[in-house]
């Protein structure tokens, strides 16, 4: 049972990032059909119209007996069906949603996906995608035989023997792998490398590439689980592709005096999009997905989003503006002005352009910045929009929402982009 | 069955196109096939083939394999040195490549160590000749290529008995070193110079060969010698039997031994012998100065300069300063005698190397220090610094992502500098004389720069003008 109790007011929050776990086996349209389907579904059994009336309830009845001219009306009432659902027809269907998904996955693969809906979804899923996040993937291979599109359904080409690789040989190789990539790093970040600035670019350690659609690079590449002949490798990585990492196994494999093919890769970190935030099939369902556009609003803050898209310039410029603004933020933090559900603001002009993408549709102009949304839900209790949207059940929502508390403790990693990957064992849907 | 084009242009069924019969059209082979059960038949061929091919195991490589070890050079490749004979005798290899190859800008890998299955274990270069110490079946031998102007690499005749004495070998040929097991040369430290080698061997004592115009080969300076086609060799006998690390200066010689004593030999005219006057010596002295009663674990130097690293971490140097190499005690620009140079900043020092302008040092956290002047490798604006800076930790791999990552060994030419971390990447920085970098280019390099080796280096060694490695192969 939905706690929404209006559909279009819960079709007015589906505007924004969120955050699923492909399953194996099903390619990203078909998950992108199965959500517009099930958000249909849900919505529609909401409450869609004014004067709707409910499948069971009794019609409205109408005296017409003074309209009518003819002598021998009947004088009893006569049904209006007209505000009948079988008669209206659903108010949602699947062209009403607009999803679109950042660097997806192939079809066997798994993990988390990104993906966005509604027009501001889809602002703010472009700047994910120009923001380059880092990609933290566990990819599974067997060593043995080889086929000639990688993956163990391919066309047979060889058996090897493979009880010469060893742990420590397989490590080595990872890690020449990676230290080729680093050199390649920086030569993609396009900085003339006599100059001054290539040097303390490099001196930072890890560099993005500056091109969204340059080749793969590969951050670190760790074996984390060898028993032959399975084997898995951590892979941290830009820019690459599931075809990509299925051959880096096979090449690894070819230097190995071996061969192997790629048995899964899973995805377990988009960026700050870990797979705590990511939607399991089975939770495929307005208020989840409501819930989680509503957890990644936190994500969508300058200094998050803004880490790979060339913006490192104006870092200082968006501190200032940001305490500036928060400060603002906190002497007129009680005196917010009653949000209008249906008021959408254009975002602001000039630089904040760029970071006030979580001013969300509720806020006026003029406090535009920050973590406006987030505040107002959590403090102000008596507040318009938290009302009429979420209802009664917002207090017990928020209390229990895995969403929420889980995102405590994500500020605190998430600062640190590159912090190595814990392993988190999640059942595949 | 085509019929004959003669016979075919009169024929009714001929093609209209290229006036010959064809036997049937393509489509209906094959519907035949389908019908006949041909397809079906076919099928069952590439089923049996492929199940024939899954039941093959390739093995390319035993189970107990070893690793490889290659050696890689780069550089100039004119002097001979890189050990690489094609290169300046194509027609020794290919025939289509006329011309020779003087200098080359990656690592090349130096194919007679594997064709003659010698297993190289150490390498040094000077300038513009490479010796190394190789391992042959149970035997050990000493190789020399390059220029032998000097004798530097030994006297070599060929053919025997003609009395023509080769000035340069373009492929390593063997160094007979007077020893009591001549095929036994188990060499625990050699260095190159200017125009001398200086070897130690295990159990049989030091040698030098080649050029002794200032004594830095640890014998008595005749005047007038004439070093090309000299077949000396000479035995140091004025040192301790401990001697376990040599290393040359261009003209001159530092040994250290195992209780950490340092001696020195050859000119002194910067006081890069530090015997505390600027007079060539021509049998070891020991070094004096702030030196005296410490333990030194490393010395170094390529040039006039010279550096020493005690136990204790403290960094000693002595001989020439005119580049701000012993900036930070002196302003002098040389100093005939060891004094201490306060390194608060660099942590416990495990090595130190000084190049012609420049010095490096390494921690015991693997941070890499540098001062002196040239290219430093902390961009082009870091020209010159009399205290040593540290190089960012993650141009040599050291990030986030991989934090156990750090150098483990550096080394210096003249005007450049070398660094392997413990993944065995070899990094190179410093002005780019005839592709010594190694990195694919002719342009100078302002900060560490990974080499694209294919396999994990093990041993470096920087000479004037080029570089050679001993790496193992990843599997």
């Amino acid at each position: 049972m939905s706690r929404f109790n209006w559909a279009p007011s819960a079709y007015r929050l589906l505007d924004g990032l969120f955050c699923i776990y492909k399953p194996v086996g099903v390619p990203v349209h078909k998950v992108i059909h199965s959500l517009k389907v099930n958000l249909c579904r849900d919505l529609n059994a909401l409450p869609c119209y004014e004067h709707e009336i409910v499948l069971g309830q009794q019609p409205v009845m109408e005296n017409l007996s003074t309209k009518s001219l003819s002598l021998r009306t009947d004088t009893s009432a006569v049904t209006d069906w007209s505000e009948h659902r079988l008669v209206l027809g659903d108010r949602y269907e699947d062209s009403d949603f607009n999803i679109h998904f950042v660097d997806g996955l192939s079809k066997n693969s798994t993990g988390v996906l990104v993906m966005s809906v509604g027009r501001f979804g889809r602002q703010s899923l472009e700047m994910v995608a120009m923001s380059k996040f880092l990609r933290v993937y566990h990819v599974k291979g067997q060593l043995g035989y080889a086929t000639d599109d990688f993956t163990p359904t391919g066309h047979f080409l060889e058996r090897t023997s493979f009880k010469h690789v060893s742990h420590s040989k397989l490590s080595r190789l990872c890690a020449a792998a990676q230290a080729a990539h680093t050199r390649q790093m920086y030569s993609l970040h396009g900085v003339n490398p006599d100059s001054q600035a290539a040097y303390e670019m490099a001196a930072k350690g890890i560099i993005r590439p500056r091109e969204r659609r340059t080749m793969p690079v590969l951050y670190s590449v760790k074996c984390i689980d060898f028993q032959p002949p399975n084997f898995t490798l951590e892979i941290h990585s830009i820019n690459e592709t599931c075809t990509y990492l299925r051959q880096l196994v096979h090449d690894l494999a070819l230097k190995l005096k071996s061969t192997a093919v790629c048995t899964g890769i899973r995805r377990l970190r988009y960026g700050h999009f870990d797979i705590d935030r990511a939607l399991l099939r089975q939770h495929w369902h307005l208020d989840q997905i409501v819930d989680n556009i509503h957890g990644n609003m936190d994500l969508l803050d300058a200094d998050k989003l803004f880490v790979g898209s060339g913006s490192e310039a104006f870092e200082g410029k968006n501190q200032r503006c940001l305490t500036d603004s928060d400060k603002g933020f906190d002497s007129e933090g009680g005196k917010l002005s009653p949000l209008s559900a249906g008021d959408v603001t254009g975002l602001s002009a000039g630089d904040d352009k760029r970071y006030s993408v979580d001013n969300h549709c509720e806020r006026d102009n003029n406090d535009s910045h920050g973590h406006a949304f987030m505040d107002l839900s959590k403090t102000n209790e008596s507040n318009d929009l938290t009302n009429s949207v979420y209802g009664k059940n917002l207090s017990s929502s928020e209390k229990n929402d895995p969403v929420q508390s889980g995102r405590a403790k994500n500020t605190e990693t998430s600062a640190a982009e590159f912090s190595c990957e814990k392993q988190i064992d999640k059942p595949k849907s | 069955m085509a019929t004959p084009r003669y016979l075919a242009t009169y024929s009714p069924r001929a093609c209209k196109k290229c006036n010959d019969i064809h036997t049937t059209s393509a489509p209906v082979a094959q519907l035949r096939s389908f019908f006949t059960g041909a397809c079906q038949a076919n099928w069952k061929q590439n089923y049996a083939k492929r199940e024939a091919k899954k039941k093959v195991i390739h093995e390319y490589v035993g189970e107990n394999a070893e690793r490889t070890t290659i050696v890689y050079a780069w550089g100039a490749a004119d002097s001979g040195a890189l050990g690489i004979a094609s290169y300046l005798r194509p027609n020794l290899k290919d025939v289509k490549r006329q011309f020779v190859i003087s200098k080359i800008n990656r690592p090349a890998r130096v194919r007679f160590y594997d064709k003659q299955n010698f297993k190289a274990l150490k390498i040094a270069c000077g300038h513009g000749f490479t010796v190394s110490s190789v391992n042959f079946q149970s035997k050990k031998f000493l190789l020399g290529c390059g220029i032998n102007t000097d004798s530097q690499i030994g006297h070599h005749e060929a053919p025997k008995g003609s009395g023509r004495i080769m000035d340069q070998l373009i492929e390593p040929g063997r160094i007979r070193l007077p020893l009591r097991k001549p095929d036994n040369c188990d060499v625990v430290s050699m260095a190159c110079g200017r125009a001398h080698t200086v070897v130690v061997v295990e159990d049989e004592g030091v040698f030098s060969l080649g050029n002794n115009a200032y004594g830095q080969c640890g014998r008595s300076i005749v005047e007038k010698e004439d070093y090309s086609k000299n077949p000396t060799i000479n035995r140091l006998t004025d040192l301790p039997d401990d001697v376990i690390k040599v290393v040359c200066g261009q003209d001159h010689t530092l040994f250290l031994t195992r209780s950490g004593q340092v001696y020195s030999c050859g000119l002194g005219a910067d006081g890069q012998t530090g015997s505390g006057h600027y007079k060539p010596v021509d049998h070891p002295v020991q070094v004096k100065g702030d030196i005296d009663g410490e333990r030194i674990i490393s010395i170094g130097s390529k040039a006039d300069c010279s550096v020493a690293v005690s136990d204790k971490g403290d960094v000693f140097g002595w001989g020439n300063s005119e580049y701000g190499q012993l900036g930070m005690v002196t302003d002098q620009t040389q100093i005939s005698t060891a004094v201490h140079l306060p390194t608060p900043q660099c942590g416990r020092v495990i090595k130190a190397v000084a190049g012609g302008s420049l010095c490096a040092l390494l921690n015991d956290n693997g941070q890499v220090f540098v001062w002196g002047y040239g290219i430093l490798g902390k961009g082009p604006k870091l020209e010159s610094t009399v205290q040593p800076s540290l190089i960012p930790e993650p141009i040599f791999g050291h990030n986030e992502l991989n934090t156990d990552t750090k150098v483990v060994d550096i080394d210096c030419g003249l005007t450049f500098l070398a660094a392997i971390n413990d993944q065995g990447d070899v990094y190179t920085w410093g002005k780019n004389s005839r592709g010594c970098l190694g990195l694919g280019e002719d342009k100078n390099q302002f900060f560490p720069w990974r080499v694209a080796l294919p396999a994990q280096a093990v041993d470096l060694s920087c000479g004037t003008d080029h570089m050679a490695t001993i790496c193992k192969s990843y599997t």
